[in-house]
């Protein structure tokens, strides 16, 4: 149950409903990002991110489709995981604009390119990881379930 | 606005104001160690439950789009809008060192 009486929902989009239109902006969000990367990329960054900010007991509810021991060494050490290189890109992309996002240059967006992704990919997975650090975040503060 | 910017906690604000700042920079740099205590502390000073919701939604809302703004190297849409005091003091935060487990100062202070 969320903190909030008023909102007393035990998952993220079910709180947000009780405002209409963050509601249904939230939802625009995420039918975006989705249909721009895969679904692994979208369990990738949002496992990483959960990891990040200290929220790893929320792995189970972001990794899917993800195997948890695959899971797992993404939240621990994601550099040991067996992962292509365009999946690496995306992954030290995460971690910088999650951690260090002041220091955020043209090169991180290279690097991007550089392992094949189009600048529309590039738009979406700066958006996925924008909005794991928005969607985590409010799930923590609300007390309810992300996704 | 822009001693908030500097260092809010030596700002002039009032106990709304003050408690909602404190729960932002929690929220933004140490979101695992948020509970139902730190929401309780914005009730006991008068937030409305819509207003707590609003209040979470904005400071989310702010670690969403500054991370756009950063990671594609956009600008301030208008930053001569922006008082001179307070793009100082931005561009002050920008050297300090950044917090465990969060952004330099940039993204507590952004826009």
């Amino acid at each position: 149950m969320s903190y909030l009486a008023s909102f007393p929902n035990d998952d993220l989009s079910a709180v947000l409903a009780g405002i209409p239109e963050v509601a249904a902006a939230d939802r625009r969000m995420v039918r975006e990002i989705r249909s721009h990367v895969p679904e692994r990329w979208y369990a990738l960054v949002s496992v990483r991110i959960a990891s990040l900010l200290g929220l790893a007991f929320r792995l189970e509810e972001v990794r899917d489709p993800l195997d948890p021991e695959l899971a797992q060494t993404i939240a621990i050490d994601w550099s040991t995981a067996p992962l292509g290189g365009t999946e690496r890109a995306i992954l030290a992309f995460t971690e910088k604009a999650t951690i260090a996002q002041a220091a955020m240059r043209a090169s991180d967006v290279d690097g991007l390119r550089a392992a094949g992704l189009t600048d529309r990919q590039i738009l979406a997975v700066a958006s996925l990881v924008a909005y794991q650090n928005y969607a985590l975040r409010a799930a923590q503060a609300y007390g309810v379930r992300a996704r | 606005m822009a001693k908030v910017v500097a260092d809010w906690r030596r700002a002039t604000l009032d106990q709304q104001e003050f408690a909602l700042l404190e729960f932002a920079e929690k929220l933004t740099l140490m979101p695992s160690l948020i509970g139902p205590d730190d929401v309780e502390r914005l009730q006991d000073v008068g937030l409305t439950e819509q207003q707590i919701f609003a209040g979470i939604q904005a400071i989310c809302y702010r670690n969403f789009i500054s991370r756009i703004a950063d990671s594609l190297g956009v600008e301030l849409d208008d930053e001569e809008a922006v008082a001179p005091e307070i793009l100082e003091a931005f561009r002050g935060r920008q050297g300090q060192p950044p917090a465990a487990h969060a952004p330099a100062g940039k993204q507590a202070a952004d826009r």
